[in-house]
């Protein structure tokens, strides 16, 4: 479809992107800090894009599009991405992005109807709060989606709206069964997602990997997961709510007693003659990191919730003992 | 020395008898060689003596007479070649010096390293303890059963205690000897009956009396702290009660147990540790805070009884005969009454 060619509105729009091009980079920049940060602090792994649209793109959508204003009507200008891996996540970020911007809206791109080929994500256009600029420089548009959305539309884009020929019917249809399959796909994962979220011990996992993590650098391999979780489960209450600040708690003990660590593991973990002796069964665990950081910082309060738990006390003698932790 | 990494090396053991009233000293039986012990056996010993020194440990200062039993730990750690003969020395010292009611035992003395390498020498009287051993058996018919015995000279037993341990590590400065002992059968100031003062000839570092005082002043300044005014209360109760108890030992860690929450004892120990009172137990002298302790009780007319430590009440600034009971809390109550008795303002057992 070919628009209004010649409207002297896309000339004047053009000669206005073009002074305001410098200014609409910053405004990306400024796009594209904000969105790391929050999908940061929401703790979401993706990965995010910012653009300020270049000269030659403006000037063919605002010919193919036909607008009346195409400074105001094209709101793409400044353009975000964020790709995140997981489905549920396009709604977490898009409502957080639709919360920064000043007069968001939303257009939900997931659902097509039966007949139209497409799997695109969601986009939110809004005012990129900013410190002088005029709002309809700061007006951006944040596309969110999932991996699988993203690569499809790439893939559309060049097979479909690309090429300078029509697609024949049949591969229409294997369009039509590509894009059915990447929503299938998303749709799985995030069924798979949900049942392992309800799983028994699921929300310890970045615990057990943190601690897998720390127990690695003073020379804990491996050990028995089961263990480890019971264990955490446990400790768990002790520990600050935010763990991604206990992360650099933990870091931070375990690079200080390294040495130390390192010597009671060589003399009673795994594989050694003292191993073999119950009380040292937690030595050679991951868990042992977080439990030797727990009786440093709080140990009453890991004292406690050991005793409630029924847990053997013998089984901290090896760890009270290192760190000289008054046995009450 | 930092116990919790130390290493036991070398170790010699004699056995030291039961000290008859009739004899001068207790019989003894001497090794002529160092004990045989596996990596796993010594590692189990000291796990046992170095969580004695952990929880009831005192300092000690060598009073440096010839021929003591710190003196021969010395004699150790200037020339480890002198291990066994002077571990003999030790166990002829312990068997002249020990008390009749001493239970037979083993005397160890050890070599011990810790990961920064200081050495050191532990000497410990290990006592023996009974236990009972089921073996499993198969019986003359052909049925399976168990053969129980009972085993008396079990050593370090699991539930057992170490009752006498004094670890010594080498002296950096010129000066006494310094070192740690522990003795579980007469704690506070009867750690000196014979361990301490006629075994090794020690004395403490630090007197009773310092201890109690700081741990006292430092927790009064830990109630000042305290934001929730029923817990303070509840926690000044709580040391008066402890200072005046018929006790001759203060355990800061199980005083933070019985008397503040899990979430608070964590805070309160580390204040402690910050006003240089150690968590493990010590002896309890309260002569320097006897003021401060002893409690004045007032009672008023209407039921109402006050009851404060004599040190906190002041009339003679007050013209109009009111009695000012000054508290670490800014808290003021007024009781307007006559008062009918007063008694108290001495401690427990004084006159």
């Amino acid at each position: 479809v070919v628009g209004a060619v010649g409207n002297g509105n896309v000339q004047g729009a053009l000669e206005r992107f073009r002074e305001e091009r410098l200014v609409l980079e910053q405004i990306a920049d400024l796009l594209r800090g904000q969105l790391v940060d929050l999908i940061r602090s929401a703790g979401i792994d993706g990965t995010v894009t910012a653009r300020a649209k270049d000269e030659r793109s403006f000037a063919i959508k605002a010919f193919r599009k036909g607008y009346s204003d195409p400074w105001q009507q094209i709101t793409d200008k400044v353009g975000g991405r964020v790709v995140v891996a997981l489905p549920s996540d396009v709604d977490v970020v898009a409502s957080l992005v639709r919360e920064v911007l000043i007069g968001a809206e939303v257009e939900d791109k997931r659902i097509h109807p039966p007949d139209t080929l497409g799997y695109s994500g969601v986009h939110v256009t809004g005012v990129l709060p900013t410190s002088g600029i005029p709002d309809d420089l700061s007006l951006v548009e944040v596309q969110v989606r999932t991996i699988v959305q993203d690569a499809w539309s790439v893939v559309s884009h060049r097979l479909l709206y690309k090429p300078l020929v029509g697609l024949p019917v049949s591969e229409q249809r294997r369009m039509m069964r590509l894009a059915a399959l990447a929503e299938i796909f998303d749709e799985e994962v995030g069924r798979v997602i949900t049942a392992l979220e309800a799983q028994p011990g699921f929300d310890l996992t970045p615990l057990v990997l943190m601690a897998e993590a720390s127990a690695f650098d003073v020379g804990i391999v491996g050990g028995d997961r089961a263990t480890t979780l019971t264990v955490l489960a446990v400790v768990r209450p002790t520990l600050p709510d935010n763990l991604d600040a206990y992360q650099a708690t933990l870091e931070a003990f375990v690079s200080e007693q390294a040495d130390r660590i390192k010597h009671l593991v060589a003399l009673r973990g795994g594989g050694t003659d003292a191993g073999s002796l119950w009380e040292n069964m937690l030595v050679g665990q991951p868990e042992a990191v977080v439990i030797l950081e727990r009786l440093h910082t709080r140990p009453m309060e890991l004292l406690a919730v050991w005793a409630e738990a029924d847990f053997p006390h013998a089984l901290l003698g090896p760890f009270m003992q290192l760190l000289g932790v008054p046995d009450p | 020395m930092d116990l919790g990494t130390l290493t036991l090396g070398r170790a010699v053991l004699h056995q030291v008898g039961k000290r008859q009233s009739s004899q001068p000293a207790a019989a003894v039986v001497l090794s002529e060689a160092e004990a045989i012990l596996s990596d796993l056996d010594k590692i189990f010993i000291l796990d046992r003596l170095v969580k004695a020194l952990q929880n009831h440990a005192v300092s000690v200062v060598s009073d440096g007479e010839a021929g003591s039993g710190a003196e021969l730990i010395g004699s150790v750690l200037a020339n480890p070649d002198s291990l066994v003969p002077a571990s003999q020395g030790l166990a002829l010292r312990l068997a002249q010096t020990q008390h009749g009611l001493s239970p037979e035992g083993l005397l160890l003395t050890g070599e011990v390293t810790d990961i920064h390498g200081v050495r050191g020498v532990l000497v410990a009287k290990l006592e023996h303890e009974q236990g009972i051993q089921a073996v499993a058996e198969t019986t003359s018919t052909g049925l399976n059963t168990y053969s129980v015995s009972l085993i008396p000279d079990l050593l370090l037993s699991d539930a057992g205690k170490v009752y006498k341990v004094a670890l010594f590590p080498v002296p950096q400065a010129t000066g006494p000897m310094e070192g740690q002992v522990v003795d579980r059968q007469a704690p506070g100031r009867d750690v000196a009956r014979y361990f301490l003062e006629l075994f090794l000839v020690c004395r403490l570092k630090e007197q009773a009396d310092v201890v109690t005082e700081r741990f006292f002043g430092a927790t009064q300044k830990y109630i000042a702290r305290l934001e929730d005014a029923s817990q303070a209360a509840g926690l000044q109760v709580a040391l008066l009660t402890e200072m005046q108890a018929n006790t001759n030992s203060v355990n800061p860690v199980a005083f933070a147990r019985r008397h503040l929450p899990p979430t608070a004892q964590d805070a309160y120990l580390s204040w402690l540790r910050e006003q240089n009172v150690p968590p493990r137990p010590f002896a309890k002298d309260t002569g320097r805070i006897g003021t401060k302790i002893s409690l004045v009780r007032i009672d008023v007319e209407g039921s109402v009884t006050v009851l404060a430590p004599a040190a906190s009440i002041r009339t003679e600034e007050n013209p109009d005969g009111s009695v000012t009971v000054e508290s670490a809390q800014s808290d003021t109550i007024t009781i307007r009454g006559h008062v009918t008795n007063v008694s108290g303002g001495r401690r427990r057992g004084q006159r």
